[in-house]
C-alpha cells in the first residue's frame, strides 16, 4: 500500500483529533517502523488496519464510520496532491466510471508496482451508477467514503449505497443515485 | 509539559525518518532515471543513423521508383482528394494530351467521356465512402485532340491518420485496342452462326452466344448463364436428341479424352442435324477449359441428301435408259458413254473412251456432218439431226442425235452430250413407206386413167343411142315403131342408170366423187326431183307430192345435184315397188346448229314394203331382196349402195323402216350450212322447145372426133338453126377457125393428133382468140374442170349432156348479156360486191383449188389487160381497146363484176356505138374498178 495512505490518515487523525492520539495509536498498534511513514514509499497495509483498529479502540467510533470517514478525507488529500488527475472532469460520474482510465493508469505509470483496487462501473441512467469495488484489502467502506468525498469535491449531491458485498468484501457493490 | 515535548520529539523523530525514506527513494530514482537516460540517448542516436540510413535508401528507391514511374508505359498519376492532378508520368501526358501544367489546372473527372462520367464518379464515389483502398475499373476517356481512350485502371485511395482521403493514386493502362478486339470478339461470337459455348477446366461456363441458346432452345439470355455448372448440361440436353443415352455417353467420351473432335453429326427427334466440335484449350500445356461449337446443318444435310439422292437418280435414269448417252469435250474426245450407247455402237466403253467420236462412228461426209455439229456445240447451240453409221462389226445403222452443249460454271462450252436413237427399222420402213406410197400413188393414177377412159368409152355410145332413141322420138312414128322406140329408149335408160351407178361408184371408191356446195333452196330441189319422176308415177297411178318444213331455211349450202341423185334412187325405188297409193317426199327441220340446220328428207311409199331379213343389209352392193327381184324390177342393187355413200360423203345419215306388205320409209338426215346468198330462180326451161332466138345464125364450130356423138349434137343442135361447123381433132378445129367466122368452139377433150386442151392453148395463145371455147367432157373428174379452163376454155359441158345444159349453155355464151330480153330470163346475179366467186364454184362444182387456179389467170390476165388498154388508149387504138374489151367481157363475167357490165359493153363498142368522147371516163373505171378487184384477189384469195 502506498505511503500517502498511511500519511493521509495520520494527518486526518492529527487533524480531527490531535498529535497525541497520533502518538497513542501508533503506540498501541505497536507500529514497526514508529509511525515514520512518508508518502512515496510503499509499506504493508496490514500495517494500516492495525493503526485504524487502534484508533477505533482509541475513539470508539465504529469501523465503518471511521473507515468511511477516512475515504472522505483521503479524496481531498489526493486531489489536493495529484490536482492534474483531475482538472479535466467536470462530473464525479465522469470519474467514477472511468477510475481506472483516469487515476490508476496514472499512478502505475508513477509506481508501477503500485496495486490500487478495482473499480468498474455502470451507468444505469442519468442520474444513477453503479459501481463494483475490488480489492484483496476489502476496504469498501473505504471505497465509499472515497465515492462521498468525490460528490462533495465537485459539489454534486448523491446518496451512495452498498448494494451487495461480497467475498469477505472483497467486492462490494455500490448504487450512486444523483439527487 | 515534557509530555508534549516528548511527544514533539517523537514527531520530529517520525518526521525525520520519514524524510530519509523520501530522500533514499529519491536518490534511487534518480540513478535509475540517469541510467534510463543514458539508455535512450544511446537509442537515439541509433536511431538516428537509422534514420538517416533509411532515408537515404527511401530516397534511392524513391528515385528508382521514380524512374520506373516516369518511364513506364503505363499512365500513372496522381491527384489530390478533390480530384486535381497533383502528378502525372509522361506516358500519362502523352496519352491525354496535355502538359503538365495544363493538367494540373484540370481535375480527372473532365476527361471521362462524358457518356460514363456519372458511372464513374459514382463508382469512385462508391469507393471513398466505403473507405475502401484499391478498386479497378474500366472505362473511356477522351483526350485533348478528342481521340477516345479506353483505360482499365487502378486506383488507390490515401487516407490520412483521420481516416480522411488524403490522396488518390492511379495506374491506368490504355486498353483501347484490347477493348476493341473485345467488342469485335463479342459482336464475332455473338453474330456466330452456330452455337459457341466456352467452359473452363472445372465446367463453368465462361462465355455462350445467342445461336447456342436458340439450337438449345434456352431461354435465358447468353449473358445471364455465364458461371453456371455445366457438369449437367448433357443430362438436361439429351431429351432433344434420338439417342439420348448415346448422347450424353460421347460428350463424356469426349471430355474423357480432352481430344479436339470435328464434325460429329447428332440427329434430333424434331428432324434437325446438329454437327458439333470439341477443342480443348491448353494455356501453357495445362488443360484450362474447352469450346464446343454447335452448328445446325439440317438443311445443308438435307440439301445434300436431296443432291445425292437426285444424283442417283440421274445417273441410274442415264445407265438404264435405252437412250445412248455420249458425251464428248470440245474436241469431239470421248468423256463417257452409257451402256446403251455402247451396245448400240458395238463398242465397249475402255474402247471408245478418249477417241474422237466423228472418228469411231461415221465415215466420209458424215464424218463431216459430225464435226460441223461439234462446231455448232461450242458455239452453243442445241439440235437434234439423222445421221448414217457404221457399228464396230460395219453395221449399217441410222441413229438419231439430239446434241446440246455443256457449258462450265463461267457459261463457256466444254464440251456436248449426245443422246442417240437407233431408228435403222424406222428408216427402214420409212423407205418401203415411201415405196408402197409411190406403188400406191401410180396405182391409184393408172385406175384415175382407166376410169376416165372407161368412163369416156361407155358413155360415148351410150350417149349416140340415148340421143338418136329422143331425135327418133320427135319424128312421126307408127304404133309399132313407137313401141320399138319406147323398148330400146328404156333399156338404154336402164342401162344408163347402171352404167352411172358403176361409174359413180367407182368414182365413189377411188375418192374421185367431190360434193359441192352451193346456194340451194331446199324445196326447189324435191320439187324438181318430184317433176323428173313425176311422169313415172303417173304412169302407175300413183300420187307423188312433197311437204317441205317451213322453219328450213330459204337457202342452204350443201350440193343438190347430189342429193337429188339420191332423192331419185329413193323415189324411184318406191315407185317401182309400190303398185298402189302414193309415194311421199317430206322435208323437216330437226335441229337449229349455229349457222346449220339439221334436216330430215324422207320418202314414203304405200309399196311392199321390205322384209326385215333383208333390211340389214339393204345399204350392202350388188344386194337386192331376192333374186327375183332383179328379173321383175330391174335395177343393179348398188342404188342403195351408192345412196349410202353419197349421203355418207355429204356428212348425214341414212335409215329405213319398213314392214313387208305396209310401205317403206327412208329418212336421210343432213346438216346443211346456211346461206345467205339470194338466188335467184335460175333461167328455166321449162318446156321442151326452148326459145333460143339469140341462137339463131350463130358459128358454131364442134371439134368431136367420134362421128356418133357428133351426129347427136348436130341433131340436137338442128332445130335451132345455128351454123355447125365440124372437125374431127384440134389441129382440123384451128384450121376451120382460121378459114371460117367462129362465134364459139364446142371442144372436145380426147381427140387423136391434138386433143382440145392443145387445141385451146394454142388458139389462145398462138391465134389469140378470145372466143368463147366449151369443153365437153366425158370426164368430170376432180381436177378436169380446172385445167380445161386453166387451158383457157371458158366452160365445161358434160357428155352425154342434155339438151338443156348445152342449150343453156350456148345461151350465156352466145347471147349478149345485159339486155334483158322478155321471153328470157337471164341469170340476174343481185349480189352488190364487187365481184363473186360464186359462178367459178359453180362451174367447178365447188373446187377450192380450181377457183384459186382461176383467180390467179384472172389476176394475171386482167393486169396485162390493162397495161394493154393503156397503151391502146394512149395510141388511139379504138379497134385494139375493143377487142380487149371483148376478150376480158367473159372473165368478167366469170367473177359476175358487174358494176363493169355497162363499162365493158360500151367499151366493146366504142367509136362505133359510142362516142369516143366517153372513153376516159370509161377506162377510168374500167381500171379503178379492176384494180381493185385485183387487189381484193390478191388479198384474200392468191
Amino acid at each position: 500500500m502506498k505511503g500517502i495512505i498511511f500519511t493521509e490518515f495520520l494527518e486526518m487523525v492529527e487533524e480531527k483529533f490531535d498529535y497525541q492520539m497520533v502518538d497513542n495509536i501508533i503506540t498501541d498498534a505497536h507500529d514497526p517502523l514508529d509511525g515514520a511513514y512518508t508518502s512515496v514509499n510503499t509499506y504493508d497495509h496490514a500495517q494500516l488496519v492495525n493503526l485504524v483498529i487502534a484508533l477505533h479502540k482509541r475513539s470508539g467510533i465504529p469501523l465503518p464510520d471511521l473507515l468511511r470517514t477516512y475515504g472522505e478525507y483521503l479524496f481531498g488529500g489526493l486531489a489536493k496532491n495529484y490536482p492534474n488527475l483531475l482538472k479535466d472532469i467536470k462530473d464525479p460520474f465522469d470519474m467514477l466510471l472511468n477510475i481506472e482510465i483516469l487515476i490508476h493508469t496514472e499512478v502505475r505509470k508513477l509506481y508501477p508496482e503500485a496495486n490500487p483496487p478495482k473499480f468498474t462501473g455502470t451507468r444505469i441512467d442519468d442520474k444513477t451508477i453503479e459501481l463494483v469495488y475490488n480489492s484483496h484489502r476489502s476496504m469498501g467502506d473505504v471505497a465509499e467514503g472515497l465515492i462521498i468525498g468525490c460528490g462533495k469535491h465537485f459539489g454534486v449531491n448523491y446518496k451512495v449505497e452498498q448494494t451487495a458485498s461480497d467475498n469477505n468484501g472483497q467486492t462490494v457493490n455500490f448504487r450512486i443515485e444523483r439527487v | 509539559m515534557s509530555n508534549e515535548l516528548d511527544l514533539l520529539k517523537r514527531k520530529y523523530e517520525r518526521e525525520k525518518n520519514a524524510r530519509r525514506q523520501a530522500e533514499k527513494i529519491l536518490e534511487d530514482k534518480s540513478l535509475e532515471l540517469h541510467y534510463a537516460n543514458e539508455n535512450l540517448r544511446q537509442i537515439n542516436s541509433e536511431l538516428e543513423e537509422r534514420v538517416i540510413q533509411r532515408t537515404e535508401e527511401l530516397k534511392k528507391t524513391e528515385s528508382r521508383f521514380r524512374l520506373m514511374v516516369e518511364t513506364a508505359s503505363d499512365i500513372i498519376y496522381r491527384t489530390d482528394n478533390t480530384g486535381y492532378f497533383t502528378y502525372a508520368n509522361p506516358t500519362a501526358l502523352t496519352k491525354i494530351g496535355y502538359s503538365l501544367e495544363e493538367v494540373k489546372q484540370i481535375r480527372f473527372s473532365t476527361l471521362i467521356d462524358p457518356e460514363y462520367t456519372q458511372e464513374i464518379q459514382a463508382f469512385y464515389l462508391e469507393q471513398s465512402i466505403r473507405k475502401e483502398v484499391t478498386s479497378y475499373k474500366e472505362f473511356p476517356v477522351i483526350n485533348k485532340k478528342g481521340d477516345t481512350i479506353w483505360l482499365g485502371q487502378n486506383v488507390n485511395f490515401i487516407y490520412d491518420e483521420n481516416g480522411e482521403l488524403e490522396q488518390v493514386n492511379a495506374v491506368a493502362r490504355d486498353i483501347t485496342e484490347i477493348k476493341l478486339s473485345e467488342t469485335r470478339l463479342k459482336n464475332l461470337i455473338a453474330t456466330l452462326q452456330s452455337g459457341v459455348l466456352l467452359e473452363d477446366e472445372n465446367r463453368k461456363m465462361v462465355l455462350v452466344n445467342q445461336t447456342f441458346c436458340n439450337l438449345f432452345a434456352i431461354p435465358a439470355p447468353p449473358d445471364s448463364l455465364i458461371g453456371i455448372d455445366c457438369s449437367c448440361s448433357a443430362e438436361e440436353s439429351k431429351v432433344a436428341f434420338i439417342d439420348e443415352e448415346g448422347f450424353v455417353n460421347r460428350i463424356n467420351e469426349i471430355l474423357e479424352a480432352k481430344e479436339k473432335v470435328l464434325n460429329d453429326e447428332l440427329l434430333l427427334k424434331d428432324g434437325r442435324i446438329f454437327e458439333r466440335d470439341y477443342i480443348p484449350i491448353y494455356v501453357e500445356n495445362r488443360y484450362s477449359g474447352h469450346l464446343w461449337n454447335y452448328r445446325d446443318v439440317t438443311i445443308q444435310r438435307n440439301q445434300v441428301n436431296a443432291i445425292k439422292r437426285s444424283e442417283e437418280k440421274y445417273r441410274s435414269i442415264i445407265e438404264n435408259m435405252n437412250l445412248g448417252l455420249l458425251e464428248v469435250d470440245k474436241n469431239e474426245k470421248i468423256l463417257y458413254a452409257n451402256q446403251s450407247f455402247c451396245k448400240m455402237s458395238g463398242f465397249e466403253l475402255d474402247e471408245i473412251l478418249n477417241s474422237t467420236a466423228s472418228k469411231l462412228f461415221v465415215r466420209g461426209e458424215n464424218a463431216e456432218v459430225l464435226i460441223e455439229k461439234n462446231n455448232m456445240r461450242t458455239k452453243g447451240v442445241s439440235d437434234a439431226y439423222e445421221i448414217a453409221t457404221k457399228n464396230k462389226r460395219g453395221e449399217a445403222k441410222w441413229w438419231l442425235v439430239s446434241g446440246a452443249p455443256l457449258f462450265d460454271q463461267l457459261g463457256k462450252p466444254t464440251g456436248s452430250v449426245g443422246i442417240h436413237l437407233d431408228i435403222t427399222s424406222q428408216k427402214n420402213i420409212e423407205k418401203e413407206l415411201v415405196e408402197a406410197k409411190y406403188q400406191a400413188e401410180e396405182s391409184s393414177k393408172v385406175k384415175e386413167v382407166f376410169l376416165a377412159n372407161m368412163s369416156h368409152e361407155i358413155r360415148t355410145p351410150m350417149n349416140g343411142i340415148i340421143g338418136m332413141a329422143r331425135q327418133l322420138n320427135k319424128t312421126k312414128l307408127d304404133e309399132k315403131q313407137q313401141f320399138h322406140l319406147d323398148v330400146i329408149r328404156s333399156a338404154a335408160d336402164n342401162l344408163m342408170v347402171i352404167l352411172n351407178d358403176i361409174l359413180d361408184l367407182s368414182k365413189i371408191e377411188a375418192g374421185k366423187l367431190s360434193i359441192e356446195n352451193v346456194s340451194f333452196n331446199l324445196s326447189d330441189s324435191l320439187k324438181k326431183a318430184c317433176d323428173v319422176m313425176q311422169p313415172k308415177a303417173e304412169e302407175k297411178g300413183l300420187t307423188l307430192t312433197t311437204h317441205t318444213d317451213s322453219k328450213i331455211a330459204p337457202t342452204l349450202f350443201g350440193d343438190p345435184f347430189r342429193l337429188n341423185q339420191v332423192l331419185f334412187n329413193l323415189i324411184g325405188n318406191s315407185i317401182k315397188f309400190t303398185q298402189k297409193g302414193s309415194v311421199t317426199i317430206s322435208s323437216e327441220l330437226i335441229k337449229n346448229q349455229g349457222n346449220a340446220q339439221l334436216i330430215q328428207i324422207s320418202v314414203t311409199d304405200t309399196g311392199v314394203g321390205i322384209d326385215k331379213q333383208y333390211l340389214e343389209t339393204i345399204f350392202d352392193k350388188f344386194t337386192q331382196e331376192d333374186r327375183s327381184t332383179a328379173r321383175k324390177y330391174g335395177g343393179t342393187g348398188l342404188g342403195m349402195n351408192i345412196s349410202k355413200q353419197l349421203v355418207d360423203l355429204m356428212g348425214g345419215d341414212i335409215a329405213i323402216e319398213s314392214r313387208k306388205g305396209e310401205g317403206t320409209k327412208v329418212i336421210i338426215t343432213l346438216p346443211f350450212l346456211l346461206s345467205d346468198q339470194d338466188i335467184s330462180e335460175e333461167s328455166s326451161f321449162s318446156n321442151d322447145q326452148y326459145n333460143c332466138e339469140e341462137l339463131k345464125g350463130k358459128n358454131l364450130l364442134i371439134a368431136e372426133d367420134n362421128e356418133l356423138n357428133r351426129l347427136v349434137i348436130e341433131t340436137t343442135l338442128a332445130q335451132y338453126e345455128l351454123n355447125l361447123h365440124f372437125a374431127t381433132n384440134g389441129k382440123e378445129a384451128i384450121d376451120v377457125l382460121q378459114e371460117k367466122p367462129i362465134d364459139l368452139i364446142l371442144m372436145d377433150i380426147q381427140m387423136p393428133v391434138m386433143d382440145g386442151i392443145e387445141a385451146t392453148q394454142y388458139i389462145r395463145n398462138q391465134l389469140k382468140f378470145d372466143i368463147p371455147i366449151i369443153a365437153l367432157t366425158a370426164n368430170v373428174l376432180k381436177g378436169d374442170t380446172e385445167s380445161y379452163i386453166a387451158s383457157g376454155m371458158n366452160d365445161t359441158v358434160p357428155k352425154p349432156f342434155e339438151e338443156r345444159e348445152i342449150l343453156e349453155t350456148l345461151m350465156q355464151w352466145l347471147g349478149k348479156s345485159t339486155l334483158p330480153k322478155a321471153d328470157k330470163k337471164e341469170p340476174v346475179s343481185t349480189h352488190k360486191a364487187l365481184y363473186t366467186l360464186e359462178k367459178l364454184s359453180t362451174i367447178s362444182r365447188g373446187d377450192q383449188t380450181f377457183i384459186s387456179k382461176m383467180v390467179a389467170i384472172f389476176i394475171q390476165q386482167t393486169s396485162s389487160a390493162i397495161e394493154e388498154m393503156k397503151e391502146a388508149e394512149a395510141t388511139n387504138d379504138y379497134d385494139r381497146i375493143r377487142k380487149l374489151a371483148h376478150k376480158l367481157k367473159p372473165s368478167l363475167d366469170n367473177l359476175q363484176i358487174n358494176s363493169l357490165k355497162e363499162t365493158v359493153r360500151k367499151l366493146e363498142y366504142i367509136g362505133e356505138e359510142y362516142d369516143i368522147k366517153e372513153l376516159p371516163q370509161l377506162n377510168q373505171q374500167f381500171y379503178d374498178v379492176l384494180s381493185e378487184v385485183i387487189k381484193d384477189l390478191q388479198k384474200n384469195y392468191a
